[in-house]
């Protein structure tokens, strides 16, 4: 039982950050209908802009967030600028586009700055309760990534701007005639996603590490989380990104370490069979 | 009126001249070549070139497979296996290593073939980092994170010895050639190739012509899938070892831009790009970071530049540094189709059931919680033209898609021939039920004449080559019956998808606002027509239209929807008179 | 007060793949008024309210809003100077609610929403795409008149609407009028739209081929020729 509940825990710390990672990609499908290959590229960009900035220059870790955030705000506005506004309605173009960007950049990261992973110095405190055990970095980390993602919801929800972003989203030509400028909107919506995918990106590195390769998993764990939670959905991502992190959390806990990984992948697949359109998501969007 | 029909002769066929220069390109390389080295990476090179070919099948059906790498894995990995653990000759492994791979293909395209095409993307990629967890965590089975070795060569036969490079990139080859021919048949060979081809170009109108998307798409993605496992076994037994490494991710996606590089337009597209895609690296002695920049930046320059593939490319710097423009003559379809315009007799519609073709009980159509058609009553008149009329947002074309299965009925019945059906895109043209869009769509790479074949091919009725050559001719479309849909004026394009329609000799012909966009003279002409059609060939026709003084001329019987009701039907001359049809046009007080 | 017409149209000329939409449309929208363009389908009614929106350019002639030259401009440009559009198709944003929908932009200072379109406001926290015709007709002329307009042009506001519906929708533009909100509409349903509007131009083959006042053009014969072809 006890070792349930730890991965209860594991995996609600795991969620939270999941939803983090998956925010962005949620955002560009939900507001821009895009679908991102090159997201799990600008991930490691992110983490990469942080942990140079962090540690070439010696900015505290703060900085370093913003700095991973202005770094991928400023790719994301010149990929859509360049790349997705060219080829919106055309889904193979932009799925090819995402692709290339991202074997330039994997290439690119490689060459630059090598295949080794990087850490950045996390404290190995533990917290202990009721015999749980929760590792500072990961708690702060997943505390962190919840509160940003509710602010989110929030600024997409709540405020102006985010009603803006949605009625563009929803009707482009209506929004034009609204007065809204429709480019302008899409740039930011995308410069605030892939943000969004920086600062997940440093805020998570103590936890995962940084190496060329995750942006693999960066990818297929956002588009689980989004596929799952349905999208469009920034709700459906929030459960989606829990439901992900409980299930991998016991997947690790239960099964061999060669063997789990599967099971993560195995959630997208059986999404896909049985329930497309995710937990929140609309069946027409899916055909 | 009809421009001359070029001869087949006077023009050269680039695409034969680019196939031969290849096959002797290919051919005797290896004679050319002596460093060890070069062979093998020629031999990598026509490994390529099968994993290339076998996924250009699924992307001309319009789906990405981010996965070819990992179906050449599982092939590779099934005859690794038999032949190392069990001892089950090479040859007798490769086809169950092939027939594995295209069973898993089959299991992956039920799941994700029935969605949108990124869905499929996805689905693809995700199961090739599934692959890679499976092969690595199984490792008694598959020899985990190395991977496994010493895979034999294949077994000799007839003095041939495959542990030779050379010998063994003939041996490939040999498979490529057959590889190849599965592409033509996938292609333009078969009457499937054809469908899948058209869905690929635009696949409302090919559902609408009869062809079955999923179910197509899935045979291609079985046959892509086993190829790529057949590759794939070629690959492990000649470096005699496969490692989960081979199919990391990465890999597919080179593999897809090496189909994208040579176009999926030609036979040999997905060779040449293989070509071009393993040479260069090579060549350049590039590291494998440096090939991935590569590859990612050619896949940029493909999606800005050169959709097409490059061929097309090549073939205007040809054209601009020779002056000689390459046009293919018609094929021999198109050619016997054309000869069959001078004699082509039209066939009367033999009416034989006197039950109303097609009917509405109580009908009632719903987006959401908007009602758009409600309480239907209505029968078509058969051996008339009808007309379906109404103001703006009255749910005219509503009523067609519900007709032919394109929007789902919320209640009531459609009756066809007295029988409840349920309408389903494809299946209506079997029936004898065929339907024109109000944006004319046609078929922007396929010439006029290959489209009224096939049109007729796909709705598998017996339709005689003359009724054809007379709908060619009817249809004033000899002078371009070799042009491409791009290539058509509005009015040629309205004039081919009424004959594409026409083609399966439908008894009942919906047109859809058939005037829509054409100036006077042409409104005129096309109106002639479509009551001429229907005097020869008996075909029950029913229209929906705006331009009502031609309506009222045209149509036997009208009958006006208004606000998603019928509020009226009768002879243009009720009809007009009706107070409620005035009041629904000009308004009410 | 000026006598510039907020909107003037000189000598529009457009065309698609060559084949004329707009033949030299000359038409004026004075302060206050409410004008209505009438005419069959496909007589070019879309194509002019296209224009004036910015959506396509048109090949000669100019579109002033206020004497200020906006021929060519994006229609968001457009829409901030001052034009507030309802289109035909897809008026609305359906996954806002209606109060979302109506905090877009500032409300308008001349009339009373809630007094306007009473029924939206009893569904206000309803999504939009739940809405029935009627109700998205008038959500989508309430969007428009936000941050007060100069001119408001709505685009067939009575479509595939029943006859009750139709007289609440034209009752509430009555209303908008009456408050001082200039307002050009295209209408296919001519009665309606005469027995409400000031003038009116009637639209054949992309020409004006009738205009005047409202109460003239009712009694003319030329109406009902021009809709029913006889």
């Amino acid at each position: 039982m006890q070792l349930f509940m730890q991965q209860i825990v594991n995996g609600l710390m795991l969620g939270g950050m999941f939803t983090l990672i998956s925010i962005g990609l949620s955002l560009m499908f939900g507001i821009m209908k895009v679908a991102n290959f090159a997201y799990g590229a600008l991930y490691m960009l992110g983490g990469y802009a942080a942990y140079w900035a962090s540690s070439l220059l010696g900015v505290p870790n703060w900085f370093a967030i913003l700095v991973a955030f202005a770094a991928t705000f400023l790719l994301g506005v010149i990929i859509e600028k360049f790349g997705f506004a060219r080829f919106r309605g055309n889904e193979e173009a932009t799925l090819i586009f995402g692709l290339g960007v991202a074997l330039i950049a994997r290439g690119g990261a490689v060459l630059a700055w090598g295949s080794q992973s990087r850490f950045f110095p996390v404290s190995f405190n533990a917290y202990h309760i009721g015999g749980i055990v929760l590792p500072a970095a990961r708690f702060w980390a997943a505390v962190a990534s919840v509160v940003i993602v509710i602010c989110v919801y929030l600024i997409v929800n709540r405020t102006k701007w985010g009603r803006i972003i949605r009625a563009v989203s929803d009707n482009p030509e209506r929004a034009s005639l609204a007065g809204f400028n429709t480019q302008l909107q899409y740039l930011l919506t995308a410069g605030l996603a892939t943000g969004l995918t920086g600062v997940a990106a440093v805020l998570l590195i103590p936890v995962f590490s940084l190496s060329p390769a995750v942006d693999d998993s960066a990818l297929y764990t956002a588009m689980t989380v989004v596929i799952l939670g349905g999208l469009g959905s920034i709700s459906g991502c929030i459960v989606g990104g829990f439901i992900l992190g409980i299930v991998t959390a016991i997947a690790f806990g239960y099964l061999p370490s060669p063997i789990a990984p599967a099971v993560p992948l195995l959630v997208l697949i059986l999404t896909l069979a049985f329930k497309p359109e995710g937990l929140f998501g609309s069946r027409d969007r899916v055909v | 009126m009809s421009e001359t029909i070029p001869a087949p002769r006077t023009y050269l066929n680039i695409d034969r001249l680019a196939i031969s220069a290849l096959a002797l390109v290919l051919l005797g390389a290896p004679l050319a070549l002596s460093n060890t080295y070069q062979l093998n990476v020629l031999v990598l090179m026509a490994v390529n070139a099968i994993l290339a070919t076998g996924l250009a099948i699924v992307i001309r059906a319009d789906r990405l497979s981010l996965a070819q790498a990992s179906f050449g894995g599982v092939g590779g990995y099934t005859t690794g296996i038999l032949t190392t653990a069990h001892g089950v000759p090479f040859w007798l492994a490769l086809p169950v290593g092939g027939l594995l791979a295209a069973m898993i293909g089959i299991l992956l395209g039920l799941i994700s073939l029935r969605l949108r095409g990124f869905y499929f993307a996805i689905a693809t990629f995700t199961f090739s980092q599934l692959a890679i967890v499976i092969l690595r965590a199984w490792t008694p089975v598959t020899g985990g994170m190395s991977g496994m070795f010493g895979l034999p060569y294949p077994a000799g036969f007839l003095g041939f010895d495959f542990s030779d490079p050379r010998q063994y990139y003939y041996l490939v080859l040999a498979a490529l050639f057959l590889v190849v021919l599965i592409y033509g048949a996938c292609s333009f060979a078969t009457s499937f190739g054809r469908g899948l081809t058209l869905l690929g170009e635009d696949e409302v109108l090919a559902t609408t012509l009869g062809v079955p998307a999923t179910r197509y798409r899935l045979v291609a993605f079985a046959l892509s899938s086993g190829i790529g496992g057949i590759g794939g076994a070629f690959s492990a037994h000649f470096i005699q070892g496969v490692s989960p490494s081979d199919i990391a991710p990465v890999v597919s996606v080179f593999i897809l831009v090496m189909v994208l590089a040579g176009g999926t337009k030609t036979l040999v597209g997905p060779i040449l790009g293989a070509i071009i895609l393993t040479m260069v690296p090579e060549l350049l002695r590039a590291s494998a970071q440096w090939s991935m920049v590569f590859y990612g930046v050619f896949l940029l320059l493909y999606v800005y530049f050169f959709r097409d593939g490059l061929l097309p490319i090549v073939k205007s710097v040809f054209h601009r540094a020779t002056g000689q423009r390459f046009v293919p003559g018609p094929s021999a379809r198109e050619a016997a189709l054309i000869a069959a315009v001078a004699e082509g007799r039209p066939t009367a519609l033999q009416i034989s059931d006197e039950t109303p073709i097609i009917a509405f009980e109580d009908v009632g159509c719903q987006f959401g919680s908007l009602k758009v058609l409600q309480g239907l009553n209505w029968q078509v008149r058969t051996g008339c033209i009808n007309g379906l009329i109404g103001p703006n947002g009255a749910g005219k074309t509503t009523f067609f898609n519900v007709l032919t299965g394109v929007a789902s009925v919320a209640e009531g019945l459609v009756r066809w021939h007295g029988r409840p059906v349920s309408p389903v895109p494809g299946e209506m043209v079997r029936r004898g039920m065929s339907r024109t869009f109000q944006h004319a769509r046609v078929f922007d790479n396929t010439s006029v004449a290959e489209a009224i074949l096939l049109a007729a091919e796909l709705s598998r009725r017996e339709v005689p080559l003359g009724q054809l050559g007379w709908l060619l001719r009817f249809f004033e479309l000899e002078g371009v019956a070799l042009k491409r849909g791009r290539a058509l004026s509005h009015y040629e394009r309205r004039l081919t998808s009424i004959a594409m329609a026409m083609a399966s000799m439908p008894e009942l012909l919906l047109l859809d606002e058939p005037l829509a966009g054409l100036d006077d003279t042409e409104t005129q002409r096309l109106s002639d027509m479509i009551a001429r059609l229907h005097k020869i060939t008996g075909t029950t026709i029913l229209l929906i239209e705006h331009k009502l003084s031609e309506v009222m001329e045209l149509c036997a019987i009208l009958t006006v929807l208004d606000d998603g009701r019928i509020i009226a039907a009768g002879t243009p001359k009720q009809v007009s008179t009706n107070e409620a049809v005035i009041e629904a046009y000009l308004g009410n007080e | 007060m000026s006598n510039i017409p907020i909107l003037s149209l000189e000598k529009v000329e457009s065309r698609v793949f060559g084949a004329v939409k707009l033949a030299g449309v000359s038409i004026e929208v004075h302060s206050g008024e409410l004008v209505s363009i009438l005419g069959a389908n496909g007589a070019g009614k879309t194509s002019l309210l296209g224009v004036i929106a910015g959506l396509y350019r048109p090949s000669a002639g100019k579109i002033r809003l206020e004497g200020q030259d906006i021929t060519g401009l994006s229609p968001h440009r457009i829409s901030r100077l001052g034009i507030g559009f309802a289109p035909q198709n897809h008026p609305i944003f359906g996954s806002l609610t209606v109060a979302e929908s109506l905090d877009l932009g500032r409300p308008n200072s001349r009339v009373d929403l809630p007094k306007l379109f009473p029924n939206l406001f009893a569904k206000h926290k309803q999504r939009a795409a739940s809405l029935s015709g009627g109700e998205r007709q008038m959500l989508s002329m309430a969007i428009a008149i936000q941050n007060d307009p100069k001119i408001c042009i709505f685009d067939e506001p009575s479509s595939g609407l029943a006859p009750k519906i139709v007289s609440q929708v034209f009752a509430a533009i009555a209303a908008m009028v009456d408050a001082g909100i200039t307002v050009l509409m295209v209408e296919q349903n001519a009665r309606a739209a005469l027995r409400h509007a000031n003038r009116a131009y009637v639209m054949e083959h992309g020409a004006i081929v009738a205009g005047g006042l409202a109460a003239d053009l009712a009694k003319d014969d030329q109406i009902r020729r021009a809709y029913l072809g006889m």
